[in-house]
């Protein structure tokens, strides 16, 4: 008798138990749910933890990286890559540079890093490869290398869109190695406009805009405008593109600046 | 329905993960800092009274 007793009691509480449970999940999913969307809106959890990761850093990194310790797997990484760069693996730089981006997608560091390996180092090995004797391979090569860094960085920027840095390395890869002035444009723009950004920003993408074909007018009216701004903007390049822009649009002399003072 | 009831039971404990992002340099925002620790406190009340009432006048 007692122990039937006993064991309803046990089971009353385990039902009480239960139900207790039920109803902090229901009032706990909504809450992290919100917190949940609040992470993805401010870009935290860039990791997914799946066969992919799994293939590209290996077994051991991946399971010191589920333990907590992915900062740290991308930091060795990290350092592993820059010991292939002073080799000169250009492959090997590549692929670590890839595992250290995917464990760490909110790193600035290693983004802009990897970019500017494989745009500006690895594509200047490539054009100088003395074990390819054709040029147009080789420039080839070195084209491919330019798009390995552009998708760095766009992939950067996806993972950090409210980071100015990434948008401004962007926009110096356009210009110094596709020498497309009008994509430069855009990302200096895009720079510019984010919190943070350098101030010099806003006038590089003028700058930029002036190098546009077609767009000398539009360039004319942002260079003046930042002239107007006052003696702070009033520096040596953007006289010389405006002075250069006033003679392409034949400005009238009483519209132009004065020259600066020798 | 076999995650939906884990997630019914299961505390989200990776609302808590925030190390990577400090380490990255990124600012937390106060609201989110508290809602998460005022989550934390939460989890901890609640199971630990869950814990109490299974475990009540069981000999440990």
């Amino acid at each position: 008798m007692i122990q039937l007793t006993g064991q309803a009691v046990v089971a009353r509480t385990l039902v009480l138990v239960l139900v207790g449970v039920i109803a902090l999940g229901a009032v706990k999913l909504p809450i992290e749910h919100q917190l949940a969307a609040e992470h993805r809106q401010l870009h935290f959890r860039g990791v997914e933890f799946n066969l992919n990761l799994r293939e590209q850093i290996g077994q051991l990194a991946f399971v010191a990286a589920l333990s907590g310790f992915r900062s740290l797997v991308a930091d060795v990484l990290f350092i592993q890559a820059h010991v292939a760069w002073e080799r000169t693996e250009w492959g090997r730089v590549f692929l670590l540079f890839r595992q250290v981006t995917t464990l760490q997608p909110r790193a600035i560091l290693f983004w802009d890093m990897a970019a500017w390996h494989m745009a500006w180092n690895a594509s200047v090995a490539a054009l100088n490869d003395p074990s390819q004797p054709r040029q147009a391979l080789r420039i080839k090569a070195q084209r491919e290398y330019f798009a390995l860094g552009k998708d760095f960085l766009e992939e950067g920027i996806r993972n950090n869109p409210e980071k100015p840095q990434l948008y401004e390395s962007l926009a110096r890869l356009y210009k110094d190695k596709y020498k497309d002035h009008a994509s430069a444009r855009e990302f200096w723009a895009k720079d510019a406009a984010l919190p943070g950004a350098p101030s010099y920003d806003k006038r590089f993408a003028a700058y930029e805009l002036s190098y546009c074909e077609g767009r000398e007018a539009e360039a004319y009216a942002e260079l003046h405008r930042l002239y107007n701004l006052g003696e702070k903007e009033r520096l040596p390049t953007l006289i010389t593109r405006l002075k250069f822009l006033e003679n392409k649009l034949n400005i009238p002399q009483d519209q132009r600046i004065p020259d600066p003072e020798r | 329905m076999f995650l939906a009831i884990v997630a019914l039971i299961f505390p989200d404990l990776q609302a808590f993960n925030l190390v990577d992002d400090v380490v990255a340099g990124t600012a937390i925002p106060l609201a989110l800092f508290l809602r998460t620790a005022a989550l934390g406190i939460f989890y901890t009340t609640i199971y630990t009274m869950l814990a109490a009432v299974v475990f009540y006048g069981k000999e440990l």
